[in-house]
């Protein structure tokens, strides 16, 4: 048995033991339903506050008792005194008042007198059933029969449908665009924490001189990949953790939701919660078909992502002796790891655009972009060829160059070298 | 055959010579003692021996072949800086340990137990080692590097912050090991060791080996020294002595250096006991500490002057 493997294997045993990765494994899948799950049954157990409008009709155009008909919960007709309102909405008893002049159709407007606030919701109800009630007169005013307003006011339905070559199917490019902002996201924070492990515990090797222990049982270069496969295996397995426990508990979700709207099938809680513009609900209810491709796709630019990144992390906590010295010497490596992240809302909007294709066969960038176009776009087949090869290239020459430091640097102790001392490290190897 | 060999091991750092063409050879069997000042160059050396690091030139033998990274298996050490996780229990750091030195998980951890319970640790391996004092902990790091049974043993400073009583326990087990044929390479700098353990050593000052040979060849080399007395009545007969280059003296004792070699203590000697009552008359080799202080300042001033 290699030692390599020995060291990956121990590296492997002894983290999936501690406690926090038992609690990690358990919390980040319950902390993702939480966020779905609490605004869905916010809306579902929410009892919205009764707004009350009373409406003093001076137009003699019967638009206090229409505007009723139209919401009867939020407006109500009054012909009570301007002071009697007035004292009603400063005792809270109404939301407001609606002050309908008498040319108010002329002139095309209201006043809404108010203590002001109220929220979005309320504001939006009045001026849309308002405006609603207004055309209609208008309308009508002119000369229009009801069937026509009736005809103008039809709403068209848009429905998004996707070409393939294969088939014609439901466009879901805003969800999938959205699945891969989020685990371009994920990877973004794998690649930090992933790293920082093998980073913290090459440190911890250095400064405890364990390593030296090692190194008179193994190869530098052989602890240094055990480590890396180990700690490799343990984020690859976490991962997996992560997958079933997230898929199981929006499984449980969905049937809750089914239950909550009172469906008796998913279909029609899916078609209930589609009719009430309850996005988050959708997703649970009927997640998009994400296909084999992607998933292989995905772990494939998180492998070689964390690969790259580790293993120049193994080599700045080699040279490093302490904290400090690792916080100066990462940043030349961890700006690669952030600078992709603020060019994600460019890429969502414009996946196929020169600046994206190229930035996303960067190879310190692939990682998170090619994972964010793969699901936002369809990626030609030449460009993930190419940025496959690209990746496979840029971990040999990573594994090469921090090899190289890593194995002057763990004996090394005292002074942080300076980046310069570094590159002479790497070229006299 | 000699079990090691090494033949102008060379270790540069930049400009800075570590080791500068050290030869020497080491018998199957014996304990052999690399000594030198602090900064001498011998954790190094000690390092190239456990191919840890490997030398600009020259050439390590191991067991009649050229050092290879198989060898490690075959190679136990003990480092001047101790190193465990201290998180984790000392039965899982001895048996990942064993396991690198090519011992199975079963066999890694019976041997665990067993020698826990030689070097008066039993009941040890539950215990993070964290939780450990240093002398423990200097116990553990020493079975880390024997639980293989390797045929070469090397140890870096290996007594340095002992108290007396672990030094006995590991006095101990090196004569154990050695009895069972284990050849010993160990480094120090307190020469008293030396002179109790080793059956040959190395002096080497700033990267270059100054003296070495078994410890009687060397001493023998350095020869008959010093002349010390010991006796009752006055001392003033040695006033009387010419040019006697006195290096201590009391009331009723005295240590004289011998540039004259025998005859001049046969004629102090021969003095003393005409004017007193001699107790004591004793020609001292030189103590192995007077021996690496003298090297040590020799060769320095050789380079001054050089």
């Amino acid at each position: 048995m290699s030692t390599a493997w020995i060291i990956a294997r121990h590296e492997f045993l002894s983290r999936v033991r501690t406690k926090g990765f038992i609690v990690s494994t358990l919390l980040a899948p319950l902390g993702i339903v939480l966020l779905v799950a609490v605004p869905i049954l916010l809306t579902q157990v929410e009892t919205p506050i009764q707004h009350r409008i009373a409406v003093l009709d001076r137009s003699g155009r019967d638009i206090a008792l229409k505007l009723a008909s139209a919401d009867s919960s939020l407006f109500v007709p009054t012909d009570e005194p301007l002071d009697t309102l007035r004292a009603r909405v400063l005792a809270k008893e109404l939301t407001g008042y609606l002050l309908v002049p008498p040319d108010a159709i002329e002139q095309d407007s209201v006043v809404l007198f108010s203590r002001g606030g109220g929220g979005f919701g309320m504001h939006e109800a009045v001026t849309n059933t308002v405006r609603e009630v207004f055309r209609r007169e208008r309308l009508l005013a002119r000369g229009a029969d009801t069937a026509l307003i009736r005809l103008a006011e039809q709403r068209t339905k848009i429905e998004r449908v996707k070409v393939t070559a294969e088939r014609t199917e439901r466009d879901q490019t805003a969800l999938l665009t959205g699945i891969g902002y989020f685990l371009s996201m994920v990877v973004y924070m794998l690649l930090f924490i992933y790293g920082g492990i093998v980073m913290r515990s090459v440190l911890e090797e250095k400064t405890n001189r364990i390593v030296e222990i090692l190194a008179s049982s193994a190869r530098p270069f052989d602890i240094m990949l055990g480590k890396i496969t180990g700690v490799g295996a343990v984020g690859l397995f976490q991962l997996a953790l992560w997958l079933v426990l997230t898929a199981a508990a929006f499984a449980l979700a969905g049937s809750m939701l089914v239950s909550m709207s009172g469906a008796a099938t998913q279909m029609e809680a899916l078609a209930y919660y589609r009719s009430h513009d309850n996005d988050i609900a959708t997703l649970v209810l009927q997640a998009p078909s994400i296909s084999l491709g992607l998933v292989v796709a995905f772990v494939f630019f998180f492998l070689t992502g964390y690969v790259f990144y580790s293993t120049l992390f193994a080599g700045i906590a080699a040279a490093a002796d302490t904290e400090q010295d690792i916080q100066t010497l990462q940043a030349p490596v961890s700006i690669f790891i952030v600078l992709p992240i603020l060019t994600i809302p460019m890429i969502m909007n414009a996946p196929d655009s020169t600046l994206a294709v190229v930035l996303s066969l960067v190879p310190m960038f692939s990682p998170i972009l090619m994972v964010m176009r793969l699901f936002a776009t369809e990626v030609p087949w030449w460009q993930i060829a190419a940025s496959v090869v690209l990746m496979l290239g840029s971990i040999v020459g990573a594994v090469w160059l921090a090899g190289r430091i890593y194995r002057i640097g763990i004996l090394r102790y005292g002074q942080r070298p300076s980046f310069r001392q570094l590159a002479r490290w790497i070229v006299e190897g | 055959m000699a079990f090691l060999e090494l033949e102008g091991v060379t270790k540069r750092y930049g400009t800075y010579c570590a080791n500068d063409g050290i030869s020497f050879s080491v018998e199957r069997g014996r304990l052999f003692g690399v000594l030198g000042p602090n900064g001498a160059g011998k954790t190094t050396l000690l390092r190239m021996i456990t191919r840890i690091l490997l030398p600009d030139e020259g050439t390590i033998r191991f067991d009649g072949e050229p050092l290879r990274i198989e060898h490690q298996q075959r190679i136990g050490y003990v480092p001047e800086e101790r190193g465990l996780y201290k998180n984790l229990t000392v039965l899982d750091n001895l048996r990942y340990f064993g396991q690198l030195k090519g011992l199975s998980y079963a066999d890694a951890t019976a041997r665990t137990l067993r020698w826990l319970d030689r070097m008066e640790a039993h009941g040890w391996e539950k215990k993070k080692v964290r939780e450990l004092s240093k002398g423990m902990s200097q116990k553990v790091q020493f079975i880390a590097s024997v639980l293989h049974d390797p045929p070469l043993l090397v140890l870096d400073e290996p007594f340095s912050g002992l108290d007396p009583i672990n030094v006995e326990v590991f006095l101990d087990v090196i004569a154990e090991l050695r009895a069972g044929g284990t050849t010993i390479l160990f480094s120090t700098h307190v020469m008293e060791q030396v002179e109790q353990l080793c059956d040959d050593i190395v002096l080497i000052n700033r990267g270059r080996i100054v003296e070495s040979g078994s410890l009687r060849q060397v001493k023998a080399r350095y020869g008959i020294r010093r002349l010390e007395l010991e006796f009752e009545g006055s001392g003033d007969f040695l006033d009387r002595l010419p040019q006697l280059s006195i290096v201590e003296r009391r009331d009723h004792s005295v240590a004289i250096a011998l540039d004259g070699g025998i005859e001049q203590a046969q004629r102090i000697i021969a003095a003393a006991l005409e004017h007193t009552m001699l107790r004591r008359a004793e020609c001292v080799e030189p103590t192995l500490r007077e021996i690496f202080i003298e090297t040590v300042r020799r060769t320095q001033s050789e380079e001054v002057t050089a």
